[in-house]
């Protein structure tokens, strides 16, 4: 009983730790996704804005296109990137979804891909190692040594 | 983040170490792997917007810092029977998966909320790419090692025990 109150405790703080991360997050952050511009780019116009982690879909001379909320943003003044690779931006709004590079980060796709493939190799090696030492005893609902 | 291998394995050398320094038990390294992959439990976010859509990524966030996560550890040690104990070695893999993201860069020059709720400062030291994969390379160099040296000295052990 002493554990499930415990338990309940620890869930209903990290609980509210989410709903307080919510409520706060925006006011904090440093610079405004560019997500939050696509539905009024006039409110956001020359304010640093960051793109994270966005695929890029075409690729043009000095620019290339990226795809927030259904509408296409033309990343300029870009360094060489290919289609698919992942790009995080900071930069400015432009008229006409234009945005203005000033620092960008680049991972190309299959970099992109191989940090997914690395951590899903990582995932039946701690369950073997863990289920080889450990096992659940479901009358008392928790782990204990394999014997 | 870096992958999950290198921080699994990151964390499991630094039991082994542990291991030959204070003579620890062997069984915890699956613990510690665990306590490593405590703060991105974040990341089920990202697996419920892929799968349905639904964006929680705010209200997640907070595992991946220092008191979220030690939160999570607290609740996943309650179904030990050692809990106090469960519980630390679980906080020793939080520490290494935060070092390890500590090193990483991002374009704002920080996205871990390490102090929250106290502090919504974002820290990064910006040494390596997220993609970069020298951090599971180095990591699976060193655990090869760790066997190769512990295979040998058991050889060792052995033959000199035999003769």
């Amino acid at each position: 009983m002493n554990r499930f109150l415990i338990g309940v405790f620890f869930f209903l703080i990290l609980i509210m730790f989410g709903i307080y991360n919510s409520l706060e997050y925006d006011k904090h952050r440093k610079y405004p996704p560019l997500s939050d511009a696509i539905s009024e780019p006039s409110a956001y116009a020359d304010k640093k804005m960051v793109i994270m982690g966005y695929e890029v879909k075409d690729v043009q001379d000095n620019s290339f296109i990226v795809e927030i909320a259904n509408q296409q943003v033309t990343i300029v003044n870009a360094p060489t990137v290919n289609v698919g690779d992942r790009v995080e931006v900071l930069g400015t709004l432009k008229p006409d979804y234009q945005f203005l590079a000033e620092k960008t980060i680049v991972s190309t796709k299959w970099n992109h891909y191989l940090i997914y493939i690395r951590s899903i190799i990582a995932i039946p090696l701690v369950l073997f190692l863990f289920f080889r030492k450990w096992r659940f005893d479901f009358n008392y609902l928790r782990f204990r040594e394999s014997e | 983040m870096p992958d999950w291998l290198a921080h699994v394995l990151a964390a499991a050398i630094l039991w082994k170490l542990l291991i030959h320094k204070f003579n620890f038990d062997s069984k915890f390294i699956p613990i510690i792997m665990v306590g490593a992959l405590i703060p991105d439990a974040e990341k089920m976010g990202l697996l419920l917007y892929v799968l349905a859509e639904i964006d929680i990524g705010y209200f997640l966030k907070p595992l991946h810092s220092i008191f979220g996560s030690i939160l999570l550890a607290g609740i996943i040690s309650l179904f030990f029977y050692d809990s106090k104990r469960i519980m630390t070695i679980l906080c020793l893999g939080i520490g290494t998966h935060l070092s390890l993201d500590l090193l990483m860069s991002h374009i704002t020059g920080g996205e871990i909320l390490l102090l929250f709720p106290f502090s919504f400062n974002m820290y990064q030291l910006n040494l390596i790419q997220t993609d970069n994969y020298f951090p599971a390379l180095i990591t699976v160099l060193l655990a090869f090692l760790i066997i190769i040296y512990e295979r040998i000295s058991r050889h060792n052990k052995d033959t000199s025990g035999s003769s």
